[in-house]
């Protein structure tokens, strides 16, 4: 169960933040509104213009037109992903234009028949498509292909083939994600004009990290938590952001009292580091020298022309824990998937106990000793927990016992979560543990158990990577409200 | 009528077993394996030939599942880890897929020539138990199937071995976090289809004859079984290998002639009707 | 001469029964062999009515036929995507094919009820078409039938390729799901193209019969579509976007190996081999092409 009972209505004109934890359900509940997921009971209703659409939600097989992505989008809801979708193969004007509602030309039979009227019709699209671009001071990329285009400019252009779909709901999926100050400041004009301008509804669904700059221009916020969906007003999370509740970061600061040093470093491209060292003479595990990350053969951090500068260097030593604390879209998860070697790296060293990995495959690197424990899709659902442990080589502790015959698929999603984690903590090969937001699913007795096992190696050094806490967010907007304050005549 | 069963039986363990064989290779590794049916079609000629040529029977039987092995595991070797792990570009794995099984079967022609053969001579001994007709065929078809899946099962119940194939049909990336090879495993689950293929080939041959454009039928029950008995178990495809049995000897009953065609518009029904097939875990339906 | 001419319709027919499936494979991305079906259907419509029917409306019947064999694939291709379409489409080229070797009673006419095919046997003898009275009995009478369906083909295909059904054909190939978003139906679309495509395949099927004056269950079966999808694949892989250039290839290649004289018992087999090695060689030829495309990172340090 994912979430039950989740009520909430969207009004024209207005500006809505979907806001939740990472794993709380913001992106299923954002597919079934949009049509790409089928609930299992309950019903939206999309009052258009001319008639009134009912989706009927319940566990039968069998698909009614309406509630297909297509039939959504007709009725005028729309949406854009966390990754770029635009037609890889075809120009930014072509993109726009293929979104136009009913054209003759995409009718078989009139492309077969009727051409002239279909030339026509055609030239106008893109004339108008052009316009729209225009609107946004993109007409100069009309002939470019997606691949060309920086990720703000990508952004904007989805959005804008959305509108000339004829949506009249937008769903925004981490549209902030990975942009830097101007691409946020583009985009944000972009959706501010559609939605005071020309009568827009869009939905953001959104991280911690942005929330604090979209509240002021937020309507109102749905919050998705435990399961259920609660209906508030951007003051009111306001104040609810005010008082911090201790997180793991309070947990590493206060390792100081144990003998730990604690320290803080910027990384590149608004992330940050905080690392306790045990032993500042201990010997280096894990040296990270000028490494560029890229993802499906595109840049995303760093400029292998300039890896000392740009890229990410960092060494940990024995008995070290680091923890980088960055937005989502910054490259958390490819930094970990890098270095543990399932993501090929453009630039840049990885020496693991002073040995080069960067010939390594993946399952080398494992068995030097660099572990990666995935935010998600980590578990075996039909082995046993004591199945698992035996496949990892590692010796089933006390605590898991009493589940030690039950199927892993079976546990919940928290007790899932702390079988992987313990799985690879106690590993006796790992010299580098690397963990990625590990904490999403854990209660507070599991996250001090984890604290715990951290603790317990003296000889591997960790590595967390956790999403952008609140502190970090408001710290962030305070360095950065002067280059704010130059763009901000709208915001 | 428990003569139609006890037939569906001798049918469907076959189809089961390279059911079993095609989704061992599918699962961890995405790469649909037509040219298995390549493979399935040669043995029994290579089985034919070393036998003409005076080699003992027990050393042929070796010598061919140990080429079906070897078949198996250079396909994957040169063709399909050449052309990248990762599931983006199926379309290649399954086209160079289709074109090796195209090549193997023209040289299987070419060499052995186009006609149908048998493996062995006359009419088959055929016992009487109770009230059905088992055929020396039937029978051996019967045994050796499945002490081969019960073999297999055990493998996979009880050894390390199983339990590392277990846990990569689900999630081979996790595999490779793990210090497993990602590489060597998939060589692993070549050659135990490989195995299957040649065991299921040589006793289907043994039953019914052979030719060499036998063997993209047989792939194509085998992935029906898969699809029909669900793919997210190892017990899926037996149970759809057992029930297409069942269907194809209900088949034979009403109309031998009709047989095959009968067979695949069911194939085709069931692919739109039951894509998840009946043992698979109902998945979420994504809107379409 | 006589013998250029028919080389050339022969070339004219596997135009268009490559256009056709372009559209399917190309243009829409899928994998299917359920295109010789489509071909074999017009084949078989010719042999059975061209005694009985003029041209033209038997040209109709042969293309409906063909068009509603393709609302079946395009049923399948609502639940299947690509690998388990591609064995969805195998099944139905093996239904077509035991259809035409099964649909045989000695005792009965072929082209009766009860023995609709005449099985292994085939139907012999076929004249040629006649149009406005004129039987086209010669090469180049038959050539210049082919080639205004060739023409006429042609138009078809290129209008549709550069219209905006196309561009939304491709982009929904790309990806479906942003397609869908757009509010297009991606069912719909295939649908579209699929009946398109068994159009084609039932002209040059028909033609194909015509010219050869024989049907046998040999239209239906596997290596002919392997064929038309090497061409195709052959023609993507030279980066031509007409597969013209993929027909005229492969019907270079019997000739090339007619030449080398081959033992002509297996000269077929050499070929459709040929046509497999061709098959594995364009699945890694444009692996290494889209690999290259994306830009290189391998660059770790040593």
């Amino acid at each position: 169960m994912v979430f039950e009972d989740v009520s909430c209505r969207v009004n024209p004109g207005q500006l809505i933040l979907l806001r939740g934890a990472n794993a709380s359900g913001k992106t299923t509940l954002l597919n079934i509104l949009t049509g790409h997921l089928l609930a299992d009971k309950g019903q939206i209703t999309l009052n258009g213009v001319l008639k009134r659409t009912n989706v009927d939600f319940q566990a039968s097989s069998w698909v009614s037109p309406r509630s297909t992505p297509e039939g959504f989008a007709r009725a005028g809801i729309s949406r854009s992903w966390q990754e770029i979708r635009l037609f890889p193969n075809h120009t930014i004007v072509d993109n726009v234009a293929a979104a136009a509602q009913n054209q003759s030309g995409e009718r078989l039979l009139s492309a077969l028949f009727l051409r002239g009227q279909v030339r026509e019709s055609e030239s106008e699209n893109q004339a108008q498509s052009r316009a729209l671009l225009s609107e946004v001071g993109m007409v100069g990329l009309a002939q470019r292909t997606p691949r060309t285009l920086s990720l703000g400019e990508s952004k904007r252009v989805a959005i804008v083939r959305a509108i000339h779909a004829g949506a009249k709901v937008l769903f925004l999926d981490e549209p902030l994600a990975g942009l830097d100050v101007d691409g946020v400041h583009d985009v944000l004009t972009l959706i501010l004009d559609l939605v005071r301008n020309q009568g827009l509804s869009v939905v953001i669904v959104e991280h911690l990290f942005h929330i604090p700059r979209l509240l002021p221009l937020a309507d109102t916020v749905w919050t998705l938590a435990r399961g259920k969906l609660a209906v508030q007003s951007p003051s009111a999370v306001q104040e609810e952001l005010l008082h911090v509740t201790p997180g793991i970061i309070d947990w590493l600061g206060m390792l100081t009292k144990r003998g730990y040093l604690y320290s803080s470093e910027p990384l590149p491209n608004g992330a940050v580091i905080h690392i306790a060292r045990r032993d500042p003479s201990a010997a280096t595990v894990l040296d990270i020298q000028g490494l560029c990350l890229a993802r499906d053969g595109a840049s995303l951090l760093g400029d292998p022309l300039f890896p000392a500068r740009t890229g990410i260097s960092l060494s940990l030593r024995q008995g070290d824990i680091a923890l980088i604390e960055a937005p989502n879209g910054w490259g958390k998860t490819t930094l970990l998937e890098t270095l543990a070697g399932m993501v090929p790296n453009l630039t840049g060293s990885i020496r693991l106990d002073g040995r080069s990995m960067g010939q390594f495959s993946a399952w080398d690197r494992s068995c030097a000793g660099m572990s990666l424990l995935r935010s998600a899709g980590a578990s075996f659902p039909t082995l046993t927990t004591g199945e698992v442990f035996r496949l990892a080589n590692t010796p089933l502790p006390d605590r898991l016992l009493p589940i030690s015959h039950q199927k892993v698929g079976e546990l919940s999603g928290g007790q899932q979560q702390l079988v992987n984690l313990l799985r690879l903590l106690l590993s006796r090969r790992a010299r580098v543990r690397l963990l990625d937001e590990p904490l999403n699913m854990l209660d507070p007795a599991a996250t001090n158990i984890a604290e715990e096992l951290l603790l317990a190696d003296p000889l591997a050094c960790t590595l967390l990577a956790i999403p952008a806490s609140v502190r970090f967010t408001t710290e962030f907007q305070a360095d950065n409200q002067t280059d704010l304050q130059g763009k901000t005549d709208i915001l | 009528m428990i003569q139609v069963f006890f037939n569906a039986l001798a049918v469907g363990l076959g189809i089961g077993t390279l059911g079993l064989g095609f989704l061992l290779v599918y699962r961890p590794t995405g790469v649909f394996h037509v040219s298995a049916g390549a493979i399935y079609a040669a043995m029994p000629f290579l089985l034919l030939e070393l036998g003409t040529r005076g080699a003992p029977l027990w050393l042929s039987l070796l010598i061919c599942v140990a080429f079906g092995i070897g078949i198996s595991c250079a396909i994957e070797f040169f063709n399909h880890r050449r052309l990248g792990i990762g599931l983006s570009q199926t379309s290649a794995h399954l086209l160079s897929s289709l074109g090796i099984y195209i090549v193997l079967t023209q040289l299987v022609v070419i060499v052995w020539g186009p006609n149908v053969r048998s493996l062995r001579v006359g009419q088959d001994h055929s016992f009487r138990l109770g009230l059905l007709v088992a055929t020396r065929a039937q029978i051996l078809e019967i045994t050796i199937q499945a002490v081969l899946l019960l073999a297999f099962a055990a493998l996979l119940k009880f050894t390390n071995i199983g339990l590392k194939l277990r846990a990569l049909m689900q999630n081979p990336s996790e595999m490779a976090l793990l210090g497993y090879s990602t590489q060597g495993f998939r060589l692993l689950a070549f050659a135990i289809s490989g195995v299957f293929v040649a065991v299921v080939s040589l006793v289907n041959a043994y039953d019914l004859g052979f030719d060499p454009h036998g063997g993209l039928p047989a792939i194509i029950l085998a992935i029906a079984a898969v699809i029909v008995g669900g793919r997210d178990s190892f017990l899926g495809p037996v149970a759809g290998g057992l029930l297409l049995g069942l269907l194809r000897s209900l088949a034979v009953w009403f109309s031998p002639k009709w047989q095959d065609c009968f067979t695949f518009v069911l194939l085709a029904a069931c692919l739109v009707f039951l894509p998840n097939g009946i043992l698979g875990y109902s998945r979420r339906v994504k809107a379409p | 001469m006589n013998f250029l001419f028919h080389i050339l319709a022969v070339i004219g027919i596997y135009c268009i029964l490559s256009w056709g499936y372009a559209l399917v494979f190309r243009l829409a991305g899928m994998l299917s062999l359920a295109y010789g079906c489509y071909f074999a259907i017009g084949a078989y419509v010719y042999a059975l009515g061209v005694r009985h029917l003029p041209f033209f409306p038997l040209l109709l019947i042969g293309v409906a036929s063909a068009t509603a064999f393709g609302m079946v694939e395009a049923v399948l291709s609502w639940r299947l995507k690509g690998d388990f379409l591609f064995v969805g489409s195998l099944a139905l080229q093996a239904v077509v094919y035991s259809l035409a070797l099964n649909w045989v009673d000695i005792g009965q006419p072929p082209g009766s009820w009860s023995n609709l095919t005449n099985g292994a046997f085939g139907l012999p003898g076929l004249p040629r078409p006649a149009i406005f009275g004129i039987t086209l009995d010669t090469e180049s009478g038959y050539l210049a039938l082919v080639a205004i369906v060739v023409i006429i083909g042609f138009c078809v295909y290129r209008n549709l390729v550069f219209s905006p059904w196309g561009r939304i054909v491709e982009m929904s190939r790309d990806d479906e799901l942003a397609a869908a978003t757009l509010g297009k139906s991606p069912r719909s679309l295939r649908v579209g193209v699929l009946l398109v495509a068994a159009g084609f395949g039932a002209l040059g099927g028909m033609l194909y019969a015509a010219q050869t004056g024989f049907v046998d269950p040999d239209v239906a079966v596997l290596s002919q579509v392997i064929a038309i999808l090497a061409m195709v694949a052959t023609a993507d892989l030279l980066g031509s976007r007409s597969p013209v250039v993929g027909a005229a290839v492969l019907i270079a290649l019997p000739e090339a190996l007619r030449f080398a004289r081959l033992s002509s018992t297996y000269a077929a087999n050499v070929q459709v081999l040929a046509y497999g090695l061709l098959l594995i060689g364009v699945a890694h030829v444009s692996r290494t092409r889209s690999a290259r495309t994306v830009r290189p990172h391998e660059a770790n340090d040593r």
